[in-house]
């Protein structure tokens, strides 16, 4: 029983972190690309795709046991100019997600009470959330299992209630092979493979040792299978119920939807939804990003003030502050400029980086510590390793430019970012030097 | 339960790291504020050399350090330190920041978050770290 309770803790948890309102938003983004058909099919490829990796993600953790997860992973095996680069991309995709979520949150909720102004809606959300991160408060494992499954068993049973007709009507048509299937599986996989980010964060919440062996390793993929069954339903009924071009006209697809099915009621589903996605994904996502940033601090990559955390609780003051400001200007800079989408399919294209050095640094580790304690090792052959360490970056590259309209904004948005980041490593290089040197010069005299 | 070798256990670097830290941890004013309603079992297992104790923390102090664990894994107010033989001394010596270790990959600390982040802040009164 505690055995199932703990899976089933994973799975939820894997499974809600990689569910928020911008999920609904990726969907909207694929409809651009894809048809709904080659649609789903990327969809399955991406979760697929993720299946894959978790497996060697699962062999990291098997050896960094409750480590944090892409900081250790990446410093282990990388050099540590290129590590920390990819840790602060991966940092800056979780700013930026914050960002995404709560202006989206902040849509939905303006379809209700339209006086509201967005960004005072957005910035209230960050400040709820930073909020109850200084106070150093946590979702009882119970209340994340019930909210996860809520949504996700919602999500299922209201994309198959609208895509009922579909599945009665299913039947082949060879104009599905038409409009070149490649080109817009190629397009969307990259962007898909932003419905299932933040699976892998379950390796940093191993009950035991133990958990390391079976478990963790066996929720990934189920969290993943999960999620790929619930994006594809919702996919297929919001083709089925909705025109393609009232799905692509907004980031928040699932309210037309619900308004569609239930009438002016529908906002307050979406509103309900959306609330669930909050808790499960968005407040575990800034809890997550501010302890990232803590632990950075703390080894000595950011200043010293950013590592400080509250005795009484024990909550990353430090790190809270910092993630919830930067949280705050990209949320203003999505709200003025409309980036939500950009930030989403440029911060896919991050992470399908960060994964494929993930599988890079299994190889690595293989090779440098081959005796190396494992309690799970990945059974992906080593080709397959290489395929996906050249195919993960190239979808993210894809999506970049898939969608002709925005090529250059999520071109010059990931140049940005990209620079920001090399910006950083230097600033924490010469920092931490000037910080040890300090030390020593404190210590001599 | 696991069971620790006597002999091993009255030379073991391990042990004479813990006693050291139980001194301090027990004469910190800081650290009594920090674990009032705190109790907890802190398991310290060297993965490499198969020793194992566990630490009692109860009534604002370090009570007993017992060889081996009779504590049920599964057990909410058990906290699970797993490193080389090594890191562990270094860690209860002051010497090695915990949370650079857990970072490194040098350690692995199973425990609720909240319990996590205590340990770190123990380090901080503790050692300055």
């Amino acid at each position: 029983m505690k055995k199932a309770f703990e899976l089933g803790f994973y799975v939820t948890f894997g499974a809600g972190i990689a569910f928020g309102i911008s999920s609904f938003t990726i969907l909207s983004e694929l409809f651009k690309v894809a048809s709904s058909f080659w649609l789903i099919v990327s969809i399955v490829l991406a979760g697929i795709l993720c299946m894959l990796i978790s497996s060697s993600i699962a062999e990291l953790a098997s050896m960094y046991p409750s480590a944090p997860g892409v900081r250790t992973y990446l410093k282990v095996a990388l050099p540590p100019r290129l590590s920390l680069f990819l840790v602060y991309l991966y940092l800056i995709f979780m700013i930026m997600v914050a960002g995404i979520e709560s202006y989206l949150f902040a849509q939905v909720v303006r379809k209700l009470a339209p006086q509201l102004p967005a960004l005072a809606v957005v910035l209230g959300l960050l400040a709820l959330t930073v909020i109850v991160n200084l106070l150093g408060l946590e979702l009882p494992r119970g209340v994340q299992m019930f909210t996860t499954t809520t949504l996700i068993l919602g999500v299922l049973i209201l994309g198959g209630m609208g895509a009922a007709p579909a599945f009665r009507n299913l039947h082949w048509s060879s104009t599905v092979m038409a409009n070149q299937p490649l080109s817009q599986v190629g397009g969307a996989l990259g962007a898909a493979v932003y419905l299932f980010i933040g699976f892998e964060w379950v390796t940093m919440m191993g009950f035991s040792a133990k958990s390391y062996e079976h478990r963790i390793p066996l929720s990934m993929p189920l969290a993943i299978l999960t999620n790929i069954v619930a994006y594809s339903i919702f996919a297929l009924g919001l083709a089925t119920l909705l025109p393609v071009s009232r799905i692509t006209d907004s980031s928040i697809p699932q309210l037309p939807y619900f308004v569609q099915m239930f009438g002016p009621r529908g906002t307050y589903v979406a509103l309900g939804l959306s609330i669930l996605a909050i808790v499960s994904c968005f407040n575990a996502g800034v809890m997550g990003g501010s302890r990232l940033v803590h632990s950075l601090a703390r080894e000595g990559n950011f200043p010293k003030s950013w590592g400080v955390m509250s005795l009484r609780t024990g909550a990353p003051i430090g790190g809270v502050l910092v993630l919830g400001t930067l949280a705050a200007i990209v949320s203003i800079l999505i709200v003025e400029f409309e980036l939500q989408e950009v930030a989403a399919v440029v911060g896919s294209a991050i992470v399908c980086c960060v994964y494929a050095a993930f599988m890079w640094a299994i190889l690595h580790l293989r090779k440098t510590q081959p005796n190396a304690r494992r309690t799970f090792r990945s059974p992906l052959p080593v080709w397959l390793h290489w395929v996906l360490i050249v195919l993960m970056p190239l979808s993210g590259l894809w999506a970049l430019i898939a969608e002709p309209g925005k090529r250059l904004e999520m071109v010059a948005t990931a140049v940005g970012l990209i620079v920001i980041s090399a910006v950083g490593v230097e600033f924490s290089i010469r920092y931490s030097k000037n910080e040890a040197e300090m030390r020593l010069q404190a210590k001599a005299t | 339960m696991a069971t620790t070798d006597v002999s091993a256990v009255q030379t073991s670097s391990l042990l004479a790291s813990l006693y050291d830290f139980q001194n301090r941890f027990n004469n910190d004013a800081r650290v009594k504020k920090l674990i009032k309603g705190w109790n907890r079992y802190l398991k310290a297992e060297g993965t490499d050399s198969g020793e194992t104790y566990t630490c009692t923390i109860e009534d604002l102090a370090i009570t007993r350090i017992d060889p081996g664990c009779s504590i049920e894994e599964d057990d909410e107010n058990l906290i699970t330190l797993q490193a080389g033989q090594d890191v562990l001394v270094r860690i209860f010596t002051g010497k090695y920041n915990p949370a650079h270790a857990l970072i490194d990959g040098a350690l692995a600390v199973f425990s609720g978050e909240r319990d996590k982040v205590k340990l770190e802040a123990i380090a901080m009164i503790i050692w300055g770290l």
